[in-house]
């Protein structure tokens, strides 16, 4: 059995993200989540990533909790046919209580499936 | 067999998405108005609905809401007018799996159409989607050859004029090829003339053309040479003297020359230099025209002294022979000699010699010709010495 060493739950959900990028080619792009968690977030999206990038992400969760222009950082990346998928990791700027809470909630609430 | 529906589009990007989808196989069905497809959409479930954004969220809200009822496995992706992420993602909220925006790069229609089909179970195409490899080498290779024939071009279009030159006129004494320019003395005419050399493709085309005649008023120019500062003359009268460059070349300054037969007046970038036929030297001269070197020349009878590429070429003897001094840190080294043949009619002596072009040019007094030779051929091989020659300093 795999044990789980996240210290927050993951849960499934595709919920459509504004990226603003400091730098680079594109100054924004938008991709979805593929798993949320109060740590980070697993991004899919066609514009180009890079492991250390710092990007700001903006979505709201289906309550309407919103969450605009939280600073995070790429930690990992993968490629699949056209869509880069990128593990990202808040900042510690990022109110990560405020963000479990919510996340908590929306589980519980069943509007957020469990991974 | 899993088609396409694109709706509320215009011709143009209907035409550029049914070119994409069908180059992967995919059939498109195309539906003007969105409401129509609201309609087609629960008759018969395409695998992706592609309809246009035009600025209202409620016909993305419509298609969304028909695929939820009537088409569940059916995924819609939206197309933007502009790349706003705003916008971008409002239409994804409003049922919208991805957005595009112009340009419609076949990539990402073709990898956002995938993964949307995919995300609801359904297989719109096999093919991968891979991104069009960037086509480095091709476009390096155009430029880089691009920029070589382009310099090649400007070699032979900024090409050397014809091996043998009229200059129409048989008083001819002194040149002095400088870049494309070529200063000439008339003696006779106590002229001093610029000629320019054309560009042309041809070597033929390159003609020279007078840009400049200068009269001058207190002599007749025997030899000459242009310096970033005056234009210098050797007259008749064996006095030297710098002039401005404007009407009637008033003189500047003037110096008598050692030596009763000037034949060559050059300026190596720093000093101008003269030779003797007679004293068989060559000087150098400081700012105020005194002499402060004296080189003893190893060909006899020096009848000509041109500068080129760090290096004075003398030109004398019977027959005639050209040699090379270099200036060392220990001294002078003179190269060559080299036999000069066939440039002039025989017996003729040459009253004026240059180097440009990487050729030697020389002019003789009576003839108005100017004749040149390649200066690589005719100091390919050595005829004798090789010697080092120490030079006497003046004070």
């Amino acid at each position: 059995m795999e044990l789980e060493r996240r210290r927050f739950p993951r849960f499934s959900t595709s919920i459509p993200v504004g990226i603003r990028f400091p730098k680079g080619p594109f100054l924004e792009g938008w991709g979805r989540t593929v798993d949320v968690s109060a740590e980070g977030l697993l991004l899919e999206s066609r514009f180009p990533l890079k492991v250390a990038d710092v990007i700001y992400v903006t979505f709201t969760l289906y309550d309407g909790a919103c969450f605009e222009n939280l600073r995070a950082r790429v930690v990992r990346i993968s490629y699949q046919e056209g869509y880069h998928l990128a593990g990202i990791a808040f900042d510690d700027v990022v109110d990560k209580q405020t963000m479990r809470d919510v996340i908590a909630a929306l589980a519980v609430e069943g509007h957020v499936p469990l991974s | 067999m899993s088609r396409v529906l694109l709706a509320g589009l215009t011709g143009k990007d209907n035409d550029r998405l049914q070119k994409i989808y069908e180059a992967v196989g995919t059939p498109c069905e195309v539906v003007p108005t969105v409401d129509g497809a609201m309609e087609r959409i629960p008759a018969n479930p395409p695998a992706l609905v592609v309809v246009k954004y035009d600025g209202h969220l409620e016909p993305i809200h419509g298609v969304a809401e028909v695929l939820r009822t009537s088409a569940p496995v059916t995924a819609m992706i939206a197309i933007l007018p502009d790349p706003k992420l705003e916008v971008a993602v409002r239409v994804m909220r409003a049922g919208a799996y991805d957005c595009l925006a112009p340009t419609l790069k076949p990539f990402d229609v073709l990898a956002a159409s995938k993964r949307a089909a995919s995300q609801k179970g359904r297989a719109l195409f096999v093919a991968k989607v891979e991104r069009p490899k960037k086509r480095w080498v091709p476009v390096t290779g155009i430029l880089i050859s691009l920029i070589v024939a382009g310099n090649l071009f400007l070699r032979v279009f900024y090409g050397p004029p014809l091996d043998q030159i009229s200059l129409a006129s048989a008083h001819l004494t002194g040149l002095q090829w400088e870049d494309r320019l070529l200063w000439v003395g008339d003696w006779f005419e106590s002229n001093i003339l610029c000629y320019r050399v054309k560009p042309g493709v041809l070597k033929r085309f390159r003609e020279l053309e007078a840009t400049a005649l200068y009269k001058m008023a207190d002599g007749q120019p025997m030899l000459l040479c242009n310096t970033p500062s005056a234009l210098v003359t050797i007259g008749t009268d064996l006095k030297m003297r710098s002039h401005q460059r404007m009407v009637g070349l008033p003189t500047v300054q003037t110096s008598s020359i050692p030596g009763t037969r000037p034949t060559g007046l050059v300026w190596d970038g720093k000093n101008v230099w003269t030779s003797d036929g007679d004293e068989n030297s060559i000087y150098r001269y400081g700012e105020d025209f005194k002499v402060i070197e004296t080189v003893k020349s190893i060909i006899p009878n020096p009848m000509g002294l041109a500068y080129d590429k760090n290096a004075l070429w003398v030109l004398g003897g019977t027959p005639l022979r050209l040699a090379k001094l270099e200036k060392m840190a220990y001294g002078f080294v003179w190269r060559g000699p080299y036999d000069v043949k066939n440039l002039l009619i025989e017996g003729v002596t040459p009253s004026g010699m240059a180097i440009g072009f990487n050729r030697l040019w020389l002019i003789s007094g009576g003839y108005p010709i100017m004749a040149s030779s390649s200066l690589a051929e005719l100091t390919r091989k050595a005829s004798g010495w090789f010697q080092k020659e120490s030079s006497k300093r003046a004070g």
